[in-house]
């Protein structure tokens, strides 16, 4: 408990009588890497909002430090650095002169904050170039830049290797771990690019309409769910219903092909073989599968894939 | 307060739309001294036109299209989020964007005062007083400025709308301008519109030497002190009042 850097208890949001966030229990741990996968729309951004002050908490609390959020706003803010959506600046300065507002504004930033915080990024420090003339990834890497100026201890990136080419894609991935292993940063990131997510994250909360639907350490959910067994038989319903009753089957799936996917753990293949050739089933083909967290996401969304 | 003020100004550097306002702000009243010159009129008609097209026209207009530009820029990069982040409240950018612009009244009220002293050296009974001649300036502005706040209202509803905000604003000072250009004619000696108001308490201050025409025009145009300062700073008061109140609510979500 005292561990978490952020923790949300039944946090909703409402606009109008709609729930875009209903109910999500958040735990982030100190020093890790802790991913929102979900879908454009899903919530996370709105979540992200709501643990920031900058969207109106329908219902739930927030706690930062182990604290509440409310009350002890600007300290926690003072300690989070943010990128939320698209990164804005103004676009009739430098990448310089934006930074130095935002360290001007902080008004406790080490001298060389914003000189150190650009070449972080591979941006250069008092380079001419207004920021109207930036690509999408230069805007992206100030985005991060201004996140960290004043070197803060929890990080929250909504979307942060958006609109980035394949290197910045890994600089950026290098630079998020490094911070979060060698700094002992907390990273709160969200994405919907799920090849990044298992590249990066500790930890993985799954977001669909507003829902969180499960969190766990990727590591574990990598072990716990990318494994199952796909059983291509005739009589689907009959032999989901006889295995239920002789293994206790309750985590599976029928796929629209007719053939049955377990998740269950423990139960061998042999064995199923053994106990449908005992009861004259017929089985086409079984194999030992293991799945992707795309597949696992699309399982436990129950919908189609996202990246 | 001051440090967000100072950033405030410093994120119109390069800007056009502020380019063109301070050039806007500077030049006309230049042609207007220019024109006093050429046609050797006595100093307190400069004075009276720097009052009448500087103070009452060139700096309210200024003034709210610079404010305007303050809290849409915010809107148009989206980077109030970004403040926001720090944990510097909305009311304090509120008041930040009001006193930048405020700085920019301050400003233009001083160059106002060189183009005079400058200008003045040409005509005749000319009184090199820059202290009095500023304050004139700047109170003339000031009481300008209260009178036109309720232009706050329409910029807090409408800035995420540039065009119509911009054509709604501009509108708001033109007819305040008409008012008191026209007082006389449009028969407006019974009204009490705060720009009225503030034109009418702030005329005798503009008068450096006394006339029996301008004599006249001071009995004529006599508004009792007392009640056109509270008229005026009712109208600011309530104007930023409702203004920061509807701003609050709308960046709860931002």
């Amino acid at each position: 408990m005292d561990n978490f850097i952020i923790e949300t208890k039944g946090l909703t949001k409402y606009y109008g009588d709609t729930a875009a966030v209903k109910g999500v229990d958040l735990h982030v741990n100190k020093g890790e890497i802790y991913a929102l996968l979900g879908r454009n729309g899903a919530g996370k951004t709105t979540i992200m909002k709501m643990l920031l002050g900058l969207s109106m908490i329908s219902e739930g609390t927030v706690y930062m430090f182990g604290q509440p959020f409310e009350g002890n706003k600007r300290e926690f803010l003072g300690r989070t650095g943010v990128m939320i959506e698209t990164p804005g600046f103004y676009p009739n300065l430098t990448a310089t002169e934006n930074l130095e507002i935002l360290a001007d504004l902080r008004g406790y930033v080490k001298r060389d904050a914003v000189k150190e915080s650009l070449e972080r990024v591979g941006l250069t420090y008092k380079d001419k170039k207004l920021f109207s003339a930036f690509s999408l990834g230069m805007k992206q890497r100030l985005g991060i830049a201004a996140a960290m100026i004043h070197d803060p201890e929890v990080l929250i990136l909504d979307e942060p290797i958006n609109g980035l080419d394949p290197i910045g894609v890994m600089e950026t991935r290098n630079f998020i771990r490094e911070l979060a292993q060698d700094c002992g940063k907390t990273i709160l990131l969200s994405s919907h690019i799920l090849s990044e997510i298992e590249l990066l994250a500790d930890r993985i909360g799954i977001i669909d309409k507003g829902i969180l639907l499960e969190e766990s350490p990727y590591e574990e959910l990598k072990k716990r769910n990318m494994h199952y067994i796909l059983l291509s038989v005739d009589s689907t319903e009959t032999v989901i219903h006889m295995l239920e009753e002789e293994f206790h089957i309750n985590d599976y799936r029928i796929m629209r092909n007719g053939c049955i996917q377990i998740f269950d753990e423990g139960i061998q293949t042999k064995e199923i073989v053994r106990f449908l050739a005992g009861r004259n089933i017929y089985v086409d083909a079984i194999n030992k599968c293991s799945d992707t967290l795309e597949d696992y996401f699309k399982r436990i969304t129950g919908g189609e894939g996202i990246a | 307060m001051l440090n967000i003020c100072r950033n405030e100004l410093k994120k119109l550097r390069r800007q056009k739309t502020a380019g063109m306002l301070w050039a806007v702000g500077i030049l006309i009243p230049a042609f207007g001294t220019l024109l006093c010159i050429k046609n050797q009129y006595p100093f307190r008609n400069l004075i009276g036109a720097n009052v009448m097209f500087g103070s009452f026209l060139m700096i309210p207009f200024t003034f709210s299209v610079m404010l305007l530009n303050l809290f849409e820029l915010e809107e148009r990069n989206h980077t109030l989020k970004n403040i926001l982040v720090i944990g510097i409240p909305g009311w304090q950018i509120f008041l930040s964007k009001l006193a930048s612009a405020l700085v920019i009244v301050v400003v233009l009220s001083g160059i106002y005062t060189v183009y005079t002293v400058t200008g003045g050296i040409f005509l005749r009974n000319y009184m090199p007083d820059v202290v009095r001649i500023f304050g004139i300036y700047l109170g003339t502005s000031l009481c300008s400025i209260c009178a036109t706040m309720p232009v706050l209202l329409l910029i807090i509803l409408l800035r995420k709308r540039n065009l119509i905000s911009m054509i709604a604003i501009n509108c708001y000072v033109l007819v305040d301008f008409l008012f008191t250009w026209q007082l006389s004619m449009f028969h407006c000696l019974d009204m009490h519109l705060p720009v009225l108001a503030a034109y009418r308490i702030t005329y005798p201050f503009t008068i450096l030497e006394y006339t029996d025409n301008l004599q006249r025009g001071l009995d004529i145009l006599y508004y009792s002190m007392d009640r056109g300062l509270f008229l005026l700073g009712a109208t600011a008061a309530v104007s930023v009042g409702i203004s920061l109140w509807l701003y609050k609510r709308q960046e709860a979500d931002v």
